[in-house]
């Protein structure tokens, strides 16, 4: 199955606005991932579910469609009750969104070395 | 259209309020935007007398979200009731979701200043429409 891009375009949105308002968006992911990352390992699902609906609306603002859909998976599997096993498997998902959608924006859009992680 | 003065943004979210600021300052320049980042914290401000003109914040629109820690939407909408039992003609509040739910949607029209419910991600083109809509 093809992948979304990365980022759709925002009407409206120019480049320079994008890339000033960009770090703001990558900070927090970063910091609501790692949250939701700690509520997975102490098994506190709400927190999970919180982390992963801001991260939903916060890419969402972003047209950054990978992390949103991403996170809104993980909400979904939350809302099924699903298995451990999947929701594991969405977070690591998630994860994957996250990471190459960082490499991307800061390869492609900011010009600037990735650094490993 | 009418040109917004000061808009009340209401998000957990940092990336989602520096984004919102921005369509917003797009189509109203000189806007005062203020941000809080929770129910709890909506509320604190607008009981908090500013402190030139001792008057207390009286935004024309207040973006509000649904799902926040520590006071939620629905919770900033129930004490904002019975805070503000009369709530100023131009304050108006829109709720800024992802939420699809219809029941969110209902439960929300209950409450008199609530205009509208849209959808995130918001856009120019959806602040064009709260104003010409709402104002």
């Amino acid at each position: 199955m093809e992948q979304p891009p990365f980022f759709v375009k925002i009407k409206y949105l120019d480049e320079a606005s994008f890339q000033k308002l960009l770090p703001i968006l990558l900070s927090e992911l970063k910091e609501s991932f790692d949250q939701l990352i700690i509520g997975l390992k102490q098994a506190n699902l709400k927190q999970v579910g919180m982390m992963a609906h801001k991260m939903k609306g916060a890419a969402a603002s972003f047209g950054a469609v990978r992390i949103s859909e991403g996170a809104a998976r993980v909400e979904k599997v939350l809302r099924e009750h699903a298995s451990g096993n999947e929701l594991s498997k969405s977070v690591e998902m998630l994860q994957i969104a996250l990471e190459t959608t960082r490499q991307y924006s800061l390869k492609e859009l900011m010009n600037k070395d990735v650094p490993d992680t | 259209m009418k040109q917004l003065k000061h808009v009340l943004l209401v998000d957990d979210s940092d990336a989602t309020n520096a984004m919102n600021s921005y369509f917003l300052r797009r189509v109203h320049a000189d806007a005062d935007i203020h941000v809080a980042k929770n129910g709890r914290d909506a509320l604190k401000y607008l009981q908090t007398p500013n402190e030139n003109t001792g008057k207390l914040p009286n935004p024309d629109l207040i973006l509000l979200d649904l799902k926040m820690p520590v006071l939620d939407g629905f919770g900033f909408l129930e004490q904002h009731q019975e805070l503000f039992p009369i709530v100023p003609k131009e304050q108006v509040i829109v709720v800024l979701s992802t939420s699809m739910n219809e029941e969110d949607k209902k439960e929300v029209a209950r409450y008199k200043p609530v205009q509208g419910f849209l959808h995130k991600p918001l856009t120019v083109r959806k602040v064009e429409e709260i104003v010409t809509n709402y104002f």
